[in-house]
């Protein structure tokens, strides 16, 4: 196009170069002819001054012996005009025939000045000097037929030529008009191709321009344009496909942030952070929604500060303080659902700056849970300082515990006692009993052994527990203590594979819930224990479930604690001490039931252990 | 035209605006008017008279360089006027009020004793010569020698105020016998011009003549058939050129500007070039008493030059 456009102008150049030098020429060429036609036209006119000037002269001699004679000064000036008028023919362009005949009438016209001089000047009787004024007078005759026959060969010669030079003057005239007029036309064709080729390019690359600009980021220019714009176009092409591209990748990245941001379990602000709406919600996740029990749109018709609790929100000027000035804060607070519910928060927050604006960006969590288990956790650590301590101690009640048992057995056994004495030796022997039994449970719990890995077929150790427990339920004891025995029913996966466990301690981990599921299912009922693939890949579960009296929520949550109990006679860490073997395992155990309606253990437990714990 | 014109008066009314504001401007500056300068001296005009010694259309070319040199020199505007005829420029010299004259050796004797004009200057020509001679001469082929021969011829006078072609004639002829020169020839008229005289005889228009011997010479160098076919037969004395005079109450620093203009030209390159072309080669100082022969001649032949009627027949 450039060069196109340079060519173009040169050629343009060109023409009017060479069109101004016609011009330049043919103007010359008709100034050479006017200066010939006037040239011409001067010659008529010095023919026709000297022919005046003759007849001035042949005037004066006419009147020379007349009263009006010319003044001698007059006639000298007459003469004079006439020499001079002669004179001036001579300098006109003639051909040598015409020169010739000039040459011969300025000799002529001295002979006539002669004459007429001599007229002047002459004295001498009539005859004489008519004499001499016929021969001035015929002399000045013969010079204006001299004239008369110059004019006509002039006229022969020069008609032609004016004819000529007025034709070429013509010619020139009706080439300037064509020039003049064709010109301006070729410059305007010229334009109008030119602003036309580059507008409509122009015109495609802006309309493709809006496209891009109204999002159709696929479009792209088709036509073939011309030159530069060609280049444009694919450079143009090129970039809508790059733009393209980034706003996929954009768009991806923005998807991933939005998984991001919305799947996470924290809540998560954007909050405007200056101006008259610094405190504003301008995002917030889901997380944060349901947190609060909002949904997301009326979040974000809130101030964060409408979350605060009071006390909180005292204190959310001097944080936001903080963060303008740079500073990151983590804090503590409380919020308030929607519902009125007030829950702690752990908040992290900095300052996000878009574009020069600042804004509050704040992760949430909602540690509701994480105190209660660090509570627990608390609570636990003591009691199993407690256990420890109970644990040292019963170690050194154990022995003098039981010399008294052997000596109050002596005694009731060598001395003759009343049967209501033998009646209290045995019950003191029967509490020792029981002292040392809660000594045995105190110290399993306090000195769990570690256990023995080894593969272990789980239906099989399910199917001994409930074999043991069977015989149980078929003893007169349990029938004396509990009424009709329940029924034992089994659920085993016959695929279930086996898992590295310590068969002993498995077996008393089951048979705990079994007696457990026994002693609250009285009068009948059902005791199922089943086995099947647990939820996550690797893992196995066992399932104890009772139709007995069922927990209350409070002893849901609390039967696992040491020496929490529901039994008159329990000692509270029978399920402590299942929980810790389970645990040993990196297994866990759940309960499910309410009052009235049975109650349910799942323990889960790994198939494989980790080495290191397989070795032990 | 119309353009043309409305372009023209828009610059008429610019120009008409500019000369308006220059002279407001003027005027609000305040500037006291300039005081008024003395006018300048008013260029003198000279008018000098030229006798027909030929063709009067030569004669007036042939003294426009001197006239020309002189108005540079002196300052003042010098214009040529011919005179129609010899005798007429002492009546000329008041009636057109002349200033001075290039007279001939005999009016100028006459202006002398009548006008009381003084002589500045004459020319001297190339060969040291400031004076003329008249000449009496006729075709050679007619045979004329004697007054005898003469008698019945046709004679050719120039002008009755000119030494050669009247003062001579009439001095031959009383030398001659001849009393009544009117009955002696056939013919006599006056040609006006020393030229015509000449050419008169020469192309047979008369038998015999008289004319000075400068232009004789003069003419005679362009057309040998003149010496050829002529013959002198008497010579007048030697008179004075023809000499610038001029009044006698023209201003004297005029007077003076003329005759030293004139006698220092050959002097310059200026002057040169003025005095060739005239046909000169300086000019010499003349006074009254150059012309002495002149008035010695006239009265030779028994003219009273103070009452002598020099008009022609």
């Amino acid at each position: 196009m450039r060069l196109k456009a340079i060519l173009g102008f040169m050629l343009l150049v060109f023409f009017f170069g060479v069109g101004g030098i016609y011009i330049a020429v043919n103007n010359a060429r008709v100034i050479d002819n006017l200066e010939k036609v006037l040239a011409l036209h001067q010659m008529g006119f010095f023919r026709d001054n000297l022919l005046n000037r003759v007849r001035i002269m042949q005037a004066d001699l006419y009147l020379a012996v007349s009263p009006h004679r010319t003044k001698i000064g007059d006639f000298v000036k007459h003469g004079e005009a006439l020499a001079l008028a002669g004179e001036s023919c001579l300098k006109c362009h003639h051909s040598e025939a015409t020169l010739e005949r000039v040459t011969h009438l300025r000799q002529a016209i001295a002979e006539y000045l002669k004459k007429s001089s001599r007229v002047y000047m002459f004295s001498a009787n009539n005859e004489r000097r008519d004499k001499e004024e016929k021969n001035a007078f015929v002399s000045g005759m013969h010079i204006l037929g001299e004239i008369d026959k110059l004019i006509l060969l002039s006229s022969a010669h020069s008609s032609p030529q004016i004819a000529m030079a007025r034709q070429q003057v013509v010619r020139m005239r009706n080439t300037l008009l064509g020039l003049v007029t064709i010109a301006p036309l070729i410059f305007l064709v010229f334009s109008f191709l030119f602003i036309r080729r580059f507008s409509s390019s122009l015109s495609v690359l802006v309309g493709a321009t809006k496209k891009i600009k109204a999002g159709e980021l696929t479009h792209t220019i088709t036509e073939q344009l011309p030159d530069e714009f060609n280049v444009l176009a694919t450079a143009f092409n090129e970039m809508a496909v790059s733009l393209k591209s980034q706003c996929e990748a954009l768009v991806v990245e923005q998807g991933r942030y939005k998984v991001l941001f919305e799947s996470a379990d924290d809540a998560i602000f954007i909050v405007e952070g200056e101006g008259e709406g610094a405190g504003r919600i301008i995002e917030a996740n889901k997380a944060a929604a349901a947190m609060h029990g909002y949904t997301v749109d009326e979040l974000l018709a809130l101030q964060i500060q409408d979350l605060d609790t009071a006390e909180s929100a005292a204190q959310a000027p001097a944080r936001l303080r903080q963060i303008l000035a740079g500073g990151r804060v983590e804090a503590l607070v409380e919020h308030r659902r929607k519902d009125g519910t007030v829950f702690p928060l752990e908040v992290r927050a900095g300052l996000l700056e878009i574009k020069g604006h600042k804004y509050v960006l704040a992760f949430d969590r909602d540690v509701t849970v994480r105190n209660q288990t660090e509570a627990a956790l608390q609570r636990s650590g003591q009691l199993a300082m407690v256990g420890e301590m109970a644990a040292g101690l019963a170690h050194e009640i154990k022995n003098p515990l039981a010399g008294i048992k052997v000596s109050m057995e002596v005694l009731m056994n060598e001395l003759a006692l009343t049967p209501e004495d033998k009646e209290i030796f045995g019950r003191t022997v029967r509490e020792v009993q029981r002292i040392e039994s809660l000594l045995k449970n105190l110290l399993n719990y306090a000195r769990t052994p570690k256990p023995v890995f080894s593969r272990t077929d789980l239906n099989r150790l399910l199917e001994n527990a409930m074999g043991n427990a069977g015989l149980l339920l078929k003893s007169s004891e349990y029938a004396a203590a509990n009424g009709k025995a329940p029924e034992l029913v089994r659920s085993f996966d016959q695929d279930l594979p086996t898992i590295m466990a310590d068969p002993s301690q498995m077996q008393q981990v089951v048979l705990n819930l079994l007696l457990n599921a026994m002693e609250a299912t009285t009068e009948g009922g059902t005791i199922s224990v089943g086995s099947r693939p647990g939820r996550a890949a690797g893992t196995v579960e066992v399932i104890i479930t009772d139709t007995g009296k069922g927990l209350s929520e409070e002893a849901a949550a609390r039967v696992f604690q040491p020496f929490y109990t529901t039994k008159p006679k329990g000692s509270g860490l029978g399920l402590a001490i299942t929980r810790r073997l389970v645990e040993q395992h990196h297994g866990t155990i759940e309960v499910a039931g309410f009052l009235g309606q049975g109650t349910t253990f799942t323990i889960t437990l790994p198939v494989e252990q980790k080495r290191e714990d397989e070795s032990q | 035209m119309r353009l043309f014109f409305a372009r023209d008066k828009s610059l008429l009314l610019l120009t008409a605006l500019f000369l308006l504001l220059g002279a407001g401007c003027r005027d609000g500056q305040g500037v006291a008017p300039a005081s008024k300068a003395p006018p300048p001296p008013p260029v003198a005009k000279i008018v000098l008279g030229l006798l027909p010694e030929m063709d009067i259309f030569v004669q007036k070319k042939r003294y426009e360089p001197i006239a020309r040199y002189l108005s540079e020199k002196t300052g003042a505007q010098i214009e040529l006027k011919i005179l129609s005829r010899y005798g007429n420029i002492l009546e000329n010299f008041q009636q057109e009020e002349l200033d001075g004259a290039f007279f001939g050796s005999f009016t100028g004797a006459l202006a002398i004793k009548r006008l009381g004009v003084e002589p500045l200057a004459r020319p001297e020509y190339p060969d040291g010569v400031s004076t003329y001679y008249g000449l009496l001469f006729a075709r050679k082929e007619k045979g004329i020698k004697t007054a005898q021969d003469m008698k019945g011829k046709i004679f050719v006078f120039v002008d009755k105020a000119t030494t050669a072609g009247w003062l001579l004639p009439l001095y031959f002829f009383r030398s001659k016998g001849i009393r009544d020169y009117q009955s002696w020839f056939k013919e006599t008229y006056f040609s006006g011009t020393h030229e015509d005289a000449i050419q008169d005889v020469l192309t047979g228009k008369a038998d015999l003549g008289a004319a000075k011997d400068l232009i004789f010479s003069r003419l005679a160098r362009e057309n040998p058939r003149i010496t050829e076919e002529l013959e002198i037969l008497a010579v007048s004395p030697k008179v004075p050129a023809n000499t610038l005079a001029v009044r006698h109450d023209l201003d004297p620093a005029l007077k003076n500007a003329l005759a030293s203009s004139l006698l220092t030209m050959h002097q310059n390159a200026e002057g040169r070039r003025a005095l060739a072309q005239f046909g000169a080669s300086r000019f010499i100082a003349t006074g009254v008493q150059d012309y002495a022969p002149v008035i010695e001649y006239a009265e030779g032949i028994g003219l009273d030059l103070a009452t002598y009627d020099y008009r022609n027949d």
